[in-house]
């Protein structure tokens, strides 16, 4: 391990959809400050571990405990657990489409705005001023992440190409000011333009000092960002280090590529 | 400054035309209008003039809202003080009521609830019980709406988990329940003979049962609820916008679109259901309490299945999710069949026939919320 503390301690994380295990026991830390790259084939269960942690989906077995909380956070629900400090990108788009970029990115800013029922009706000056601040807050992550849209706040979310779309929900999350931010596939579906820009906000946000969990199948991508990476296959993890380790581990290459003879065998 | 005058006094003159259109077109003349405005929707000509004054209608909000206010105030004289269609109008308005809460759980997130006649039945009868027990009107209607609140967050409890299909068989099985209790507990409702002998809404003397005397013009008894419920309904106005225009609409819509997104930003999805079901139902109460007190009599015939079919049918014509176009297609739908009296036994068909010609030509309403323009409902 590094000398940096573990921010994220997950032990024997499980996950079974009936007879598939999808995530098999994994063991995985991350140290504050970190990119953690997450790697593997095609359903080797780098989403579903990203769902266990943000309690989208229940847990079969397994804990993950912050460093500062003793909760484990495989009992808690999605919003409960957003309140320990963990947002979350998703692989296949989740915005509002008919809604403005900038109402997008106040969503994430939800949890320091938000008023009771009853100060919406006989306090609107205070409903006002928060609503303000989330305002205010919100163009700062778009500035941040995505200086461009932050231009043009009122477009449409519809109208917009896929990579502003990617870009909006990196916004939404770093928006609440998060310790740990999963990122599942920011890369998915753009050219190599848009994927280093891309790996150029991750790098950014990274330096605000968010420890950052990263999907993704580009490797060049990865290279770029993550100081570490783990290889799952079959809801195991199979491999862990830096690229240069993983680029060479005979079971990496042997999950991506097949064994020598493999072939020859599944014809027979 | 112009523009805004001419804005004002081509609305007002749309009241006085409505007033008109109400009070004297029958037979030929009322197919020959309808026949009138289809052909303005289909022709493309006709159909852009009509965009252009809608926009220039959309470019002087305050002048056409201002001018609305005025031109309703003035309905009555307009429609020179007849007591049928200012009562007409007047229940009209309790629809638009209700049609403003039930697009709290249609439009905002999403929950076909098919019992909002339940609601509306349970705010009339507490309005009526506290109203009978010598509680003035005002009090009345506050409590039915704190009842209906309950009732609704109680709904909501019971059918958080479900969504979709699932919500609409829960609230089918609350009107049924809903409809049943009032028919069986006599003791409190009278079953089936209904509530008669509502007492009449009073204020400082003055009560619903007087006519209304100004001096030059003597407004019939039936303004005095007609000024009652365009009140409420503004407020209710109101106060729905009030809510989509904070965080609140904000997570309605998210929430609408993607329930697992916005639990991940840190919203209590159950939660946030549960009283959002209970702010819609709300409005039930206000409505309840202002159709029970203005007919002076309620039974469980006016709280059935159909008559919340006909709520759920003004919020998708006249357009989910825009308040003002559940307003006016509530309105539409209330007139409607009074309008269509002249044809008899055909009477139904034909209003059948005008929803399914509508909802062919505009799927998404009369006035589409600019939010769905990539939902596909």
């Amino acid at each position: 391990m590094t000398a940096s503390a573990t921010l994220l301690d997950i032990r024997g994380a499980a996950k079974s959809f009936g007879g598939v295990r999808a995530l098999d026991g994994i063991d995985l830390q991350l140290a504050a400050g970190e990119v953690l790259g997450v790697i593997g084939p095609n359903g080797s269960g780098k989403t579903t571990l990203f769902n266990l942690l943000t309690g989208v989906v229940r847990a079969s077995g397994g804990t993950v405990r912050l460093a500062d909380s003793g909760a484990n956070l495989l009992d808690l629900k999605p919003w409960e657990i957003s309140t320990l400090g963990i947002a979350r990108t998703f692989q296949n788009i989740r915005l509002a489409l008919g809604q403005s970029v900038l109402q997008n990115v106040l969503v994430g800013a939800y949890r320091q705005n938000r008023t009771s029922w009853w100060q919406v009706l006989l306090t609107p000056q205070t409903v006002a001023a928060r609503e303000a601040q989330a305002v205010e807050k919100a163009m700062e992550a778009l500035r941040f992440v995505a200086p461009a849209l932050a231009t043009t706040p009122d477009r449409i979310v519809g109208e917009l190409p896929y990579a502003d779309r990617r870009r909006i929900e990196l916004a939404r999350a770093v928006v609440g000011d998060p310790r740990i931010m999963l990122i599942d596939e920011p890369a998915a579906g753009m050219n190599p333009h848009e994927t280093s820009e891309i790996a150029d906000d991750i790098l950014r946000i990274a330096a605000r000092g968010m420890s950052i969990l990263v999907i993704e199948h580009k490797m060049k991508f990865i290279a770029t960002v993550a100081s570490r990476i783990a290889v799952l296959n079959f809801g195991r993890k199979i491999a862990e280090g830096s690229y240069e380790q993983i680029r060479t581990d005979p079971n990496v290459l042997a999950s991506y590529l097949g064994r020598k003879g493999d072939h020859l065998a599944a014809a027979r | 400054m112009l523009r805004a005058g001419l804005v004002m006094l081509s609305i007002l003159a749309g009241f006085a035309l409505l007033a008109l259109f109400l009070r004297k077109a029958e037979g030929m003349v009322l197919a020959a209008i309808v026949a009138g405005i289809f052909t303005i929707v289909a022709l493309p000509a006709s159909r852009n003039a009509a965009w252009r004054g809608l926009a220039i209608l959309q470019a002087h909000p305050r002048a056409a809202v201002a001018a609305c206010a005025i031109g309703a105030v003035l309905l009555p004289i307009f429609l020179h003080n007849d007591g049928y269609w200012i009562h007409v109008l007047s229940i009209a308005m309790i629809f638009a009521i209700m049609a403003i809460g039930l697009n709290v759980h249609l439009g905002e997130i999403g929950l076909v609830n098919l019992g909002y006649a339940g609601l509306f039945a349970v705010g009339a009868y507490a309005s009526t019980l506290l109203s009978q027990a010598g509680a003035p009107f005002w009090l009345a209607t506050l409590f039915a709406m704190t009842v209906c609140w309950t009732t609704g967050g109680l709904l909501g409890f019971f059918s958080v988990r479900t969504s979709g299909d699932y919500f609409a068989l829960v609230t089918l099985g609350f009107g049924l329940i809903v409809q049943q209790l009032i028919i069986n507990l006599t003791w409190l409702t009278q079953g089936n003979n209904g509530i008669t002998n509502i007492p009449a809404v009073s204020m400082l003397g003055h009560t619903s049962k007087m006519p209304i005397d100004l001096g030059i013009v003597r407004l019939v008894p039936e303004t005095n609820f007609f000024y009652l419920c365009l009140v409420a309904l503004c407020g209710s106005l109101v106060l729905a916008r009030h809510y989509q225009k904070v965080w609140i609409g904000r997570m309605w819509t998210a929430l609408r679109q993607d329930a697992i997104g916005v639990s991940c930003f840190g919203l209590d999805v159950p939660r946030f259901k549960i009283l959002t079901v209970a702010f819609g139902s709300m409005f039930a109460g206000l409505a309840g309490s202002l159709f029970a007190h203005e007919i002076g009599f309620i039974s469980p015939d006016d709280f059935t299945l159909l008559h919340s079919v006909e709520v759920l049918a003004s919020v998708i014509l006249g357009g989910i999710g825009n308040l003002f176009g559940v307003t006016v297609g509530a309105i539409i739908l209330s007139v409607a069949p009074e309008k269509l009296r002249f044809l008899g036994d055909y009477r139904l068909l034909m209003y059948g026939a005008m929803l399914v010609v509508l909802l062919i030509y505009r799927p998404l309403g009369l006035l589409p919320d600019p939010r769905r323009r990539f939902e596909s409902f």
